[in-house]
């Protein structure tokens, strides 16, 4: 399409809306039956979604959660793998899964982007409460599946990001909405917000009482993850979970050469903006111990 | 003037006793001896500051805490002639639900969502070190040294129940949550409860189905579960019960915003059009009421009469009260009776061992000094301005209490118990006109529904979108429709040169990345802008310029007057 001249384009504009111009392009050349006109995604500039890094999470925010975990209709995140409320019969393999991965406060998705084709059979999920950054990573997932659908062999990823998806939740309000008792196996809370006045950390993300709905979520064995690069959030975040009975935490030695780990640390764009500056990263990794017996 | 009775807004009973708050002042009525006990008498400004809104009574009547709006949770012994301060604590934050724990502890859920458990006396304080400030126990609670932390939602707790086997507590938050817990062990939640579509307010257990709970809030319905597998097992339909008999109303807010005034007006337009009635829950033009009907869920409770048990309840600020009789098979939809009232409800509590008598306590003041607030008043409830009262009007301020039947069906009929009235009657502490009228005594209505329109305006967020037939215009649609994979692709829509120029760069950006080919309009923006920029750079540097000029000039002027002075003044000095 950019190779419409700038000229062209004027013309056609000028011929006003009467004539319906259209400004979308249809898809060049390879068009199907299911393409036809329709546009060519791509990638989305960040520089367009940026939006205040804060978002108060008591206020009552217009958002869409479903009424209870089985009442989510997954079939719009994960096409491939959940089938449409009006589909007749599902596809082989469809319905199977579950979401397994949470990742809380994803930002722009750096962290989902990298471990989706690391991971091709685990659905991975994207919380986020801004409504800018989570519309950039719907977009992006999106540009990222057309252009993988679209790719040769050679470049297809291992699961062409079809098992990541974002969704805008607060999920300090609603986590237990959108998951069954132990239905995660993983959780990140990665570079969080770090509520430095005394007055805000009531809205951290990780509190005592919020502890109780991440165990709820979390499968025994399964992990949580937190990393900042802010020490008195880290020191906040070890002592909660340290005091809870039901996380253990894991030893950094165990975890040294985990590939999820370092991608939790490296590749979320925080993290990318840490190590542009040279700054410090606190990691603490805890596993869901099994509920007491009485 | 203060010869008027505050209103018994709390009520409470167990075995042989019927406590009663009015203003600061705990009353005590034992059933059997017929005796009357209060907490000692205080002036008019301690009963507003100290306004009692929630106690609990141990079930065996010896002990009673209570939480006014100072924040205190009090504990009081109650002995034969007098009810004895046993200890007086402050709390956090402010309470909303307070019930005694199975081991004879104080729980209290307050409005920031935590959930402590206060041992019956307080616990001595180590002199040696220092209470952690207050926003530390805030935003940490198990850092409270007065009490256990047992659990927290992220929104505003409403109530709390310990179950019979005193194995679980169950809790229900604003967002429409109810969580079962272990206890005392509360950091494991065994379940959450979904269903309701609005606020949860009130829950019970009825003492005869320890399996069974009762809740309501909001909702058209009252749900009943049970809450040891967590599945629903019935609604009960209260909207045709309650609404007749709503009285107060929530005040009105302002409607701030123009694109969210037209959703209202259409919506509102369209309410017209389904339900010709309905005034008293609509907002004039230009203002906002919270959602929902009004209805807002106080108290449940349930009563055994005869073998049967009979569900009460009544919703804040609505002049009746209803019941319906837990059917054994909990398939078929209860009927739900009502009796109503002549003024609004405050409180009502069973009398104990009278066999389906319950005593209800009324906001007589309702109507004669205060109404619901018009708009442009911002206070909870409008004041009625009166100079004085004529003597049938005070006689009528004093039917506070009202008695009911209950029948083994269900249903409710009127009845009386002078003594009980006349007992507690002379015991109200005193108040004058201005302060009765200004009390707030509903203040759920106004919290606990939401308010439409506050999500906050995202900076520099997208623009309406001309509307298109079968588009929604929000955000997300501008999201592509490719996340479903039904179209592998972007936006179908079309944009004109003209559509395109009223965008802002934002929007442009993302439009961009779903396929729409916006030429170079970016470009020619940004080229725009850093023009602009530039050129404002140079009137600014044009007038620092000037500036710095005049100022000089200035200087000079000033050194040259000063030299001159100083000339004259050695000229005047030689002379």
């Amino acid at each position: 399409m950019s190779k419409r001249t700038h000229d062209q384009l004027e013309t056609e504009m000028e011929a006003g809306p009467s004539t319906a111009t259209s400004l979308t392009p249809s898809t060049n050349g390879t068009t199907t039956p299911d393409q036809a006109d329709v546009g060519l995604l791509k990638i989305p500039q960040k520089r367009f979604y940026r939006q205040r890094a804060h978002a108060n999470v008591f206020v009552d925010h217009e958002l869409d959660y479903p009424k209870s975990p089985s009442a989510m209709d997954w079939s719009f995140h994960y096409p491939q793998y959940f089938s449409y409320p009006d589909q007749a019969e599902p596809l082989p393999g469809q319905n199977t899964k579950k979401v397994e991965w949470a990742d809380v406060g994803c930002g722009f998705g750096g962290l989902l982007m990298a471990l989706a084709p690391m991971f091709p059979e685990t659905l991975m999920l994207g919380m986020e409460i801004r409504m800018s950054v989570t519309k950039y990573v719907t977009d992006r997932i999106a540009a990222t599946r057309q252009s993988q659908s679209l790719a040769g062999e050679g470049e297809k990823q291992p699961g062409e990001y079809q098992n990541v998806s974002v969704i805008r939740a607060n999920a300090m309000k609603h986590i237990t909405n959108f998951f069954d008792k132990g239905q995660l196996s993983k959780i990140f809370f990665l570079f969080p917000d770090p509520h430095f006045k005394n007055r805000k950390q009531k809205a951290r993300i990780i509190t005592p009482g919020l502890l109780a709905e991440y165990a709820y979520v979390l499968r025994p064995g399964g992990i949580l993850y937190t990393v900042t690069d802010v020490k008195d959030l880290h020191e906040w975040m070890a002592l909660h979970l340290n005091n809870h009975p039901l996380f253990i935490p894991i030893p950094n030695s165990e975890l040294a050469d985990d590939p999820i780990l370092e991608a939790a640390r490296t590749a979320t764009e925080e993290g990318k903006k840490v190590e542009r500056n040279k700054g410090d990263k606190w990691v603490a990794c805890f596993r869901r111990a099994e509920d007491p017996v009485d | 003037m203060s010869d008027l009775n505050f209103p018994p807004l709390v009520l409470a009973s167990a075995s042989s006793t019927i406590a009663a708050a009015a203003g600061a002042t705990l009353i005590v009525h034992n059933t059997e001896t017929s005796k009357t006990i209060s907490s000692p008498a205080c002036d008019n400004r301690a009963h507003q500051n100290g306004f009692i809104r929630h106690i609990a009574v141990s079930e065996d009547s010896k002990i009673i805490a209570s939480v006014g709006d100072d924040k205190n949770l009090k504990v009081w012994d109650v002995a034969e002639d007098e009810l004895r301060l046993r200890s007086t604590r402050g709390l956090i934050k402010k309470a909303s639900c307070v019930t005694f724990s199975p081991e004879g502890g104080i729980i209290v859920s307050d409005k920031v969502g935590d959930v402590y458990l206060y041992p019956l006396d307080p616990v001595p304080s180590d002199p040696s070190t220092s209470k952690p400030p207050m926003h530390a126990m805030v935003s940490d609670p198990t850092k409270n040294p007065d009490c256990d932390y047992l659990l927290g939602h992220v929104s505003i707790l409403t109530s709390h129940i310990t179950t019979p086997d005193s194995k679980y507590i169950i809790s229900a938050d604003r967002d429409e949550h109810i969580r079962v817990s272990r206890y005392p062990k509360s950091y494991v939640m065994e379940k959450a409860l979904f269903g309701h579509d609005s606020f949860v307010s009130s829950l019970r257990i009825p003492s005869t189905h320890p399996n069974v709970l009762i809740s309501g809030g909001g909702d058209p319905s009252l749900r009943i579960w049970d809450w040891t597998t967590g599945q629903s097992l019935s609604k009960v339909d209260i909207y045709p019960a309650i609404l007749p008999h709503r009285k107060v109303r929530s005040y009105l807010r302002k409607n701030r915003s123009k694109n969210r005034m037209r959703k209202v007006e259409e919506g509102t337009s369209e309410e017209k059009e389904e339900e010709e009635e309905e005034t008293f829950y609509s907002a004039p033009e230009g203002y906002i009421l919270p959602s929902g009907q009004g209805v807002c869920i106080k108290k449940i409770d349930s009563i055994t009469v005869g073998d049967k048990t009979v569900v009460l309840f009544f919703s804040e600020g609505a002049s009746a009260i209803h019941s319906f009789m837990l059917p054994s098979d909990l398939s078929s939809p209860p009927v739900v009776n009502t009796q109503p009232l002549p003024y609004p409800i405050l409180d009502f509590t069973v009398l104990p061992n009278q066999n389906g008598k319950v005593v209800i306590s009324l906001d007589t003041a309702w109507g004669m000094l205060k109404k619901n607030p018009g708009p442009g008043i911002e206070s909870r409830q409008e004041a009625i301005p009166r100079d004085d009262l004529t003597k049938e009007e005070k006689e009528g301020l004093d039917g506070f209490f009202k008695v009911i039947q209950i029948g083994d069906k269900g249903e409710v009929s009127e009845s009386s118990d002078p003594s009980l009235s006349s007992s507690i009657l002379p015991s109200l502490p005193k108040t004058d006109l201005k302060t009765l009228s200004n009390l707030n005594l509903y203040p759920l209505i106004n919290i606990l529904p939401k308010w439409p329109g506050l999500e906050e305006e995202v900076e520099g967020g997208d623009p309406p979108l001309p509307p298109t037939e079968g588009e929604e215009n929000d955000m997300i649609s501008l999201a592509p429709t490719s996340m479903t994979a039904r179209t592998f692709g972007g936006t179908k829509r079309n944009y004109t040169k003209e559509e395109l120029g009223t965008m802002n760069s934002k929007v442009l950006g993302r439009l961009k990345s779903q396929g729409v080919d916006i030429g170079n309009l970016l470009v020619q923006r940004q080229k725009k802008a850093k023009e602009e920029r530039a050129q404002k750079v140079k009137e600014a540097n044009e007038r620092l310029r000037v500036q710095q000029e005049t100022r000089q000039t200035k200087e000079e002027e000033r050194e040259r007057k000063k030299k001159k002075v100083q000339i004259s003044e050695e000229e005047m000095a030689n002379a």
